[in-house]
């Protein structure tokens, strides 16, 4: 019966964070492990404690593997787990603002936009102040990106974060959107041109270790940000009247959100291009998994977001011998069924 | 403590919600039913005491004027529940309670918990506290809801419609648990309803709203006479007793004037 000692469910809730940590913790193990794969899988035939003792002191390995370790798949590794745990928490935490599942950098148009600033970027060939175009792409990805972000959030404010609304804005966003980059390729020569399609397919080709650094800074300060603001995300999934009765600054705190959702989408994309579905997917597992406490939510959507795009990496070498294939056309083979798959199950559920 | 409204509008112009309110002070321990037809800013006065929406003319809470107060002292004092059932996600009751608590509070971690295992019971939905939301029916959401609301033990309570979607055992628990905290921790409650039965039964005060404005603040039995009946909803109506000596109200036929 009910009447028992005192503070009895918060031991019952005990149980719940204890079995979330172990997951948390299960999950980080698994990116590990499909890091050291990613690094390990490949022609040269190295296994996985070997690329575990070369990390930890280069001079295990031959100089060959060496190079190949260190100098080849090392930075592909690095970067397919920041980018995807930036696309997992970028995912998470606009689901959560937005009050949308269906709701992630990708199927908003968000990642377009970057698209369309990369290729401004690419086309009018840019260099400003001394500023490389190395960083110039990147930075213009993300200033496009921002304000595809805002156009969602008026768009919620003046008709309401309805589900369809949202969605059906972020596609007709995405066809225009890819409509003008379509516009640029046409016009750009065939170099130019080379580089917006190489972007839009998503390839982790052009990563480099100072690149992946760079993202994993942006991630870790995004995160450490979202830190301050958990008890207000969890508070928001009860409701956005529930929410303001409870003194949370709901329109500051979208606004500062969809502000850091630009910021790790435009970050994570500028190096690697257009890359879809893990911000869509990742929270969703964590959701399954974990429940929406944001303590426990936001870290395990990054990391499922960085373990599936260290698997997809892994699939994008194995699917072609020899063939390494740009890491967003499998994310997308593997993310289109699973959305189409959400789609049917809300459309079951009647509505939200 | 007392609530004191006088020469308040809530809503926006041109039509405004309501125009010109003004009641005498209400004491606290009184449970006070704000009724009255469709569209007549039940809703709308909750929102703007709670802060959601403005005002103007005069709140006071112990002769403080609500909206001068900053978002902390609000959420200290007030507590709203929302018309709107909290959605159903996968956080489970316990996460969604305490949330609400961890936002508004900074104390320690017993103190939160206790409050929490008090308010679980108070309401007994204790073996709900565990199960994920999405599987809850809307009643029960609706009482995780106000689960979320007592646990902060607000002095003053706005609760709109807060049995709208619960049967009549949990309609009657509801409002016994409401009644008991406005009695025991002298607090005052304003509860919008639709369900003039159940404000009879249980509460001191009613509130009852027309188009044209309010029309009485007074104990049931008084607030709900055919007269006023006929004024807020256009019916024909009656107050009559049953064999247990409860007043309950019966709509004979709708009325129309002139």
């Amino acid at each position: 019966m009910t009447s028992l000692a005192s503070n009895r469910l918060a031991a019952e809730y005990r149980t719940f964070i204890v079995n979330r940590v172990l997951w948390l913790f299960g999950l980080s193990l698994a990116v590990v492990l499909s890091f050291l794969t990613d690094i390990a899988s490949g022609p040269a035939n190295i296994g996985i404690l070997e690329v575990l003792s070369g990390l930890i002191n280069p001079d295990f390995l031959d100089p060959l593997q060496r190079i190949i370790v260190w100098e080849v798949r090392l930075p592909y590794a690095l970067m397919a787990i920041v980018v995807g745990a930036a696309l997992g928490l970028a995912g998470a935490e606009m689901q959560t603002v937005l009050n949308n599942p269906l709701a992630s950098p990708f199927t908003l148009g968000i990642g377009s936009a970057a698209t369309l600033g990369a290729s401004l970027a690419i086309v009018l060939d840019l260099s400003w102040f001394g500023i490389s175009h190395d960083y110039l792409m990147p930075i213009s990805a993300f200033l496009f990106a921002c304000g595809a972000s805002f156009l969602i959030l008026l768009l919620a404010r003046f008709f309401g974060a309805n589900v369809q609304t949202v969605i059906l804005f972020g596609i007709a966003l995405m066809f225009g959107l890819n409509a003008v980059v379509g516009l640029f390729q046409y016009a750009a020569d065939a170099e130019a041109l080379q580089q917006i399609v190489f972007w839009t397919m998503g390839s982790l080709a052009r990563a480099d270790v100072s690149k992946a650094t760079l993202v994993a800074v942006v991630v870790l300060l995004c995160f450490s940000w979202s830190l301050t603001q958990l008890w207000s995300l969890t508070t928001l999934r009860s409701g956005e009247e529930q929410a303001l009765s409870l003194g949370i600054a709901v329109s500051r705190l979208r606004l500062v959100v969809l502000m850091r959702v630009s910021l790790l989408t435009a970050s994570a994309l500028a190096f690697v291009g257009e890359i879809g579905f893990i911000g869509l997917v990742a929270p969703h597992i964590a959701r399954m998994i974990l429940g929406e406490d944001h303590r426990f939510f936001l870290p395990g959507s990054l990391l499922s977001g960085a373990l599936l795009m260290s698997l997809a990496s892994i699939l994008s070498r194995m699917m072609l011998e020899g063939v390494i294939m740009p890491v967003g056309i499998v994310t997308a083979l593997v993310g289109i069924p699973f959305f189409i798959f959400l789609i049917i199950r809300r459309g079951r559920e009647g509505g939200l | 403590m007392s609530l004191h409204l006088s020469q308040l509008k809530v809503g926006y112009r041109p039509s405004r919600a309501i125009q010109n309110l003004n009641l005498p002070s209400i004491a606290s321990g009184c449970l006070v039913a704000v009724v009255g037809p469709n569209a007549v800013g039940k809703s709308t006065l909750m929102k703007s005491l709670a802060g959601l929406l403005p005002y103007w003319g005069k709140a006071l809470l112990d002769d403080v004027e609500l909206s001068t107060l900053t978002p902390t002292q609000r959420i200290q004092r007030l507590g709203y529940l929302p018309q709107t059932l909290p959605q159903a996600t996968s956080l489970v009751p316990y996460e969604f309670v305490s949330s609400a608590l961890r936002v508004s509070e900074n104390s320690s971690k017993a103190n939160l918990d206790a409050a929490l295992e008090w308010v679980f019971d108070r309401l007994g939905i204790r073996a709900l506290a565990m199960k994920p939301m999405t599987q809850l029916s809307g009643g029960q959401r609706q009482l995780v809801g106000l689960a979320q609301v007592l646990v902060r033990q607000p002095r003053l309570l706005l609760l709109d419609e807060p049995t709208s979607a619960l049967d009549l055992h949990w309609q009657l628990s509801v409002l016994e648990a409401v009644k008991s905290d406005t009695k025991t921790r002298h607090t005052i409650a304003l509860m919008a309803s639709h369900d003039l039965n159940l404000a009879l039964r249980f509460c001191d005060q009613v509130l009852l709203l027309s188009p044209t404005g309010a029309l009485a603040l007074a104990p049931p039995a008084e607030a709900l006479t055919p007269e006023y009946l006929k004024m807020a909803y256009g019916v024909n109506g009656r107050l009559e007793y049953c064999s247990k000596g409860y007043p309950f109200v019966i709509a004979d036929t709708t009325w129309r004037s002139g």
